[in-house]
């Protein structure tokens, strides 16, 4: 189990905030936080891995104290069981893509382990390749390896697919389901795409000004199981056009554009870029064979 | 959606499908099939409350109170209001459960002379029927 308690003054683009954070996670969780720019995310991630020192507080994980200030204790990044992937990938552009792996190994480790990591992430072929020379998604894929190397107990994911375009978000979504069982990580992603938190994630917290204001199972925190519909989806406002006496809302689920009718009192509360939920019940859709 | 509160009084499940029964706050009983049993969606206790949503394009209209046809959920109403469009109209009717949005197509306006102030029943199929509990 993680367990968080952290205050720290943050400077963000509003002005001064207090991050004034408690959370419990269960070891073998995929959770995701989520949540506004500026409301804590990051930071919070940081304090865990080590690289932002909290003002006070106490992190614990299993039955060891990563951080508690009353008693001075403070490990060092290195100390701390934590592989961080970032959006932007952070990867050395003069190494090859085994360099970048082998820079991560700690002194005296056994060299097995980045056999293991580029043969599990398709990597073999490109090991000797550049970064420059690599697609978003191999560089992703080189970037979490490097995460894995020192065989972490907490996987970070700080917005790790917002680069990429759809196709190659939903292949790196289903390599982190498998990384994440494989290697029984603890992982914290941070995302805004509601389809892929659900997907993704047993649980999810929201933060709001530096606390967290709303916590549950990942399809009950967005409300995807409030129907008994079955056919169902999450999706992105696009469109909302008048036709005669109703409203066509156009969805975007997935790469695909559907579009739903609305009622006037409905497609009233609606604007472009909100999140939604499409339902209908299983008995409606018809279904062909392509 | 036009959405209404009531609370379960039947589940009839067969395999992994039930139809249940819902009694309106209004005393109305409103009937949905879905592929849920109380083994895989708990809510479906007797006396739990449920809303009954349908949407406003699955509400048929009809000016005969008894009429020989498969559609098992029926509700008397009154017009109070009709928006009229090319296509499509807009009907707002008073009925037990509240105010209930129903949109046809004009042409059945048309056809069945349909004004305010007269008096219809509302008819949804069971399988448009959704229930959130």
């Amino acid at each position: 189990m993680i367990s968080l308690n952290l205050k720290k003054k943050l400077k963000s683009a509003g002005g001064q905030m207090v991050l004034d954070l408690k959370l419990t996670i269960e070891k073998g969780q995929f959770v995701t936080l989520f949540g506004e720019s500026g409301a804590g995310k990051t930071s919070t991630l940081r304090m865990l891995s080590g690289l932002l020192k909290p003002d006070s507080g106490l992190i614990e994980v299993g039955e060891t104290t990563w951080f508690n200030s009353d008693e001075n204790i403070d490990l060092k990044p290195q100390q701390r069981k934590v592989g961080y992937v970032f959006q932007d990938y952070a990867l050395f552009p003069n190494m090859s893509v085994r360099q970048n792996l082998e820079y991560a190994l700690h002194k005296g480790q056994d060299k097995a382990i980045i056999g293991e990591l580029l043969q599990f992430a398709e990597l073999n072929e490109l090991e000797q390749r550049k970064p420059e020379t690599l697609s978003g998604g191999q560089k992703q894929r080189v970037a979490l390896a490097r995460a894995l190397v020192q065989r972490p107990e907490i996987l970070i994911l700080d917005e790790p697919l917002s680069a990429l375009d759809l196709k190659m978000r939903i292949k790196l979504q289903e390599y982190l389901l498998q990384v994440h069982r494989k290697y029984k990580l603890t992982t914290i992603l941070v995302s805004h795409d509601i389809g892929e938190i659900v997907k993704l994630s047993d649980k999810v917290f929201e933060l709001h000004k530096g606390r967290v204001i709303k916590k549950g199972a990942a399809a009950d925190f967005f409300g995807l199981n409030k129907t008994s519909a079955k056919f169902r989806f999450s999706g992105e406002v696009l469109k909302i056009q008048k036709e005669d006496v109703i409203y066509i809302v156009s969805v975007l689920i997935g790469n695909d554009i559907v579009r739903v009718v609305s009622d006037p009192i409905e497609a009233a509360q609606l604007k472009v870029g909100d999140q939604v939920l499409v339902a209908s019940k299983a008995f409606n859709p018809i279904i062909q064979k392509l | 959606m036009n959405s209404f509160p009531g609370h379960i009084t039947d589940i009839n499940t067969n395999g992994a499908m039930s139809i249940v029964g819902v009694e309106m706050d209004g005393g109305e009983k409103l009937m949905s099939i879905v592929i849920d049993t109380p083994e895989s969606a708990p809510y479906l206790k007797m006396g739990n409350k449920v809303n009954v949503l349908f949407k406003e394009l699955e509400v048929a209209v009809s000016t005969q109170t008894e009429l020989d046809i498969s559609i098992e959920n029926r509700i008397a109403g009154k017009i109070t209001n009709m928006e009229m469009g090319v296509l499509l109209s807009r009907l707002t009717l008073e009925t037990s459960l509240g105010v209930v949005i129903a949109i046809i197509s004009s042409m059945s306006v048309g056809k069945m002379g349909l004004g305010k102030g007269m008096n219809v029943m509302i008819m949804v199929k069971l399988n448009e029927i959704i229930l959130a509990p």
